[in-house]
């Protein structure tokens, strides 16, 4: 009888342990890090032209560096050169130079959401981490140049 | 009886707890296919001056088309028609008629997220997928013309 006490206690205290892995982080769980390159991984973007660029595959460079990380708030550089016969997107009202475009961002409080927003452009990223160096992203902008995309960001 | 309780915890219900704990809720999923006509059937918009629609009542129909989806991305028209005396917003710089409006989209990597984003206009859409042919749905605008709106789309099932 005592036996069988001792296993069920010690099944209980297992599939707790299990459960607790897999349940979302919660709200005191510590800041993440995010500091570091992300590469764009895979994924695929939609712009208002009609065409559809695949990550990698249509890019030599598609990579955020958050460079900067102070409590809860990002700064980082999105840095994108697309295949000669991929799309481009715009930055504002100009094609995507070679250039970094800046971006600004937030860790929401349950430290897995995380926002990127463009800095001179309208284009979000809403982001979730999944584990500590892989960021699943939706990202979108409405307008004249309106893009819909999902991007797998994974860190160097 | 005293096995029977135990067998709550047995080796596969600890089989089925491993496999959850493996799975955070943000993990890839299978991408569902979108394509086909969703009709607004319930909900409610808000427009900056304070008037308001009412999914289905204000409308003599409200389809969203998805068309042409590659993967998670695909495209959409939206195609409202007005009961004469509804109010109606804006799409760019004109008031909605009876035309169709384009949309981009784009389903999250759980499978179960989709998010409109309007073309030539600045409204956006983050829906739920609850089942295969059902959304929820929250959209907005911000600015002169700025909106808030919650929507239940229904696929029509062959």
């Amino acid at each position: 009888m005592l036996a069988c006490i001792v296993r069920a206690v010690q099944r209980i205290a297992a599939a707790a342990a299990l459960l607790a892995v897999g349940l979302p982080a919660q709200a005191d769980d510590p800041m993440p890090n995010l500091e570091g390159v992300w590469i764009k991984t895979a994924g695929q973007i939609l712009y208002w032209t009609g065409e559809v660029n695949t990550f990698p595959q249509s890019y030599d460079v598609a990579q955020i560096e958050i460079t900067g990380q102070d409590g809860a708030v990002l700064q980082a550089v999105q840095s994108t050169v697309a295949r000669e016969g991929s799309a481009t997107g715009r930055q504002g009202t100009q094609p995507i130079t070679q250039g970094g475009q800046p971006m600004i961002g937030v860790v929401g409080w349950d430290g897995t959401s995380v926002v990127l927003s463009d800095v001179g452009d309208t284009t979000v990223h809403h982001c979730t981490l999944v584990d500590q160096n892989t960021l699943h992203c939706l990202v979108w902008e409405a307008g004249d140049h309106a893009l819909a995309g999902r991007i797998t960001l994974v860190r160097e | 009886m005293r096995k029977t309780k135990l067998s709550v915890l047995g080796p596969s219900a600890l089989a089925v707890l491993v496999a959850l704990a493996a799975s955070p809720a943000a993990a890839q999923q299978e991408t569902p296919n979108l394509e086909g006509t969703w009709t607004i059937s319930d909900g409610r918009v808000l427009y900056w001056d304070g008037s308001t629609n009412h999914f289905a009542e204000d409308y003599v129909s409200f389809q969203v088309v998805i068309s042409d989806q590659h993967e998670g991305v695909f495209q959409a028209a939206m195609m409202p028609v007005h009961d004469e005396d509804a109010a109606r917003g804006y799409h760019g710089d004109e008031q909605i008629g009876a035309d169709a409006y384009p949309m981009l989209g784009v389903i999250g990597w759980d499978g179960t997220t989709v998010v409109f984003a309007d073309v030539e206009d600045t409204s956006a859409s983050m829906c739920q997928l609850t089942d295969a042919n059902t959304m929820q749905c929250i959209g907005w605008e911000a600015g002169e013309r700025a909106l808030a709106a919650r929507s239940v789309l229904t696929r029509a099932s062959d």
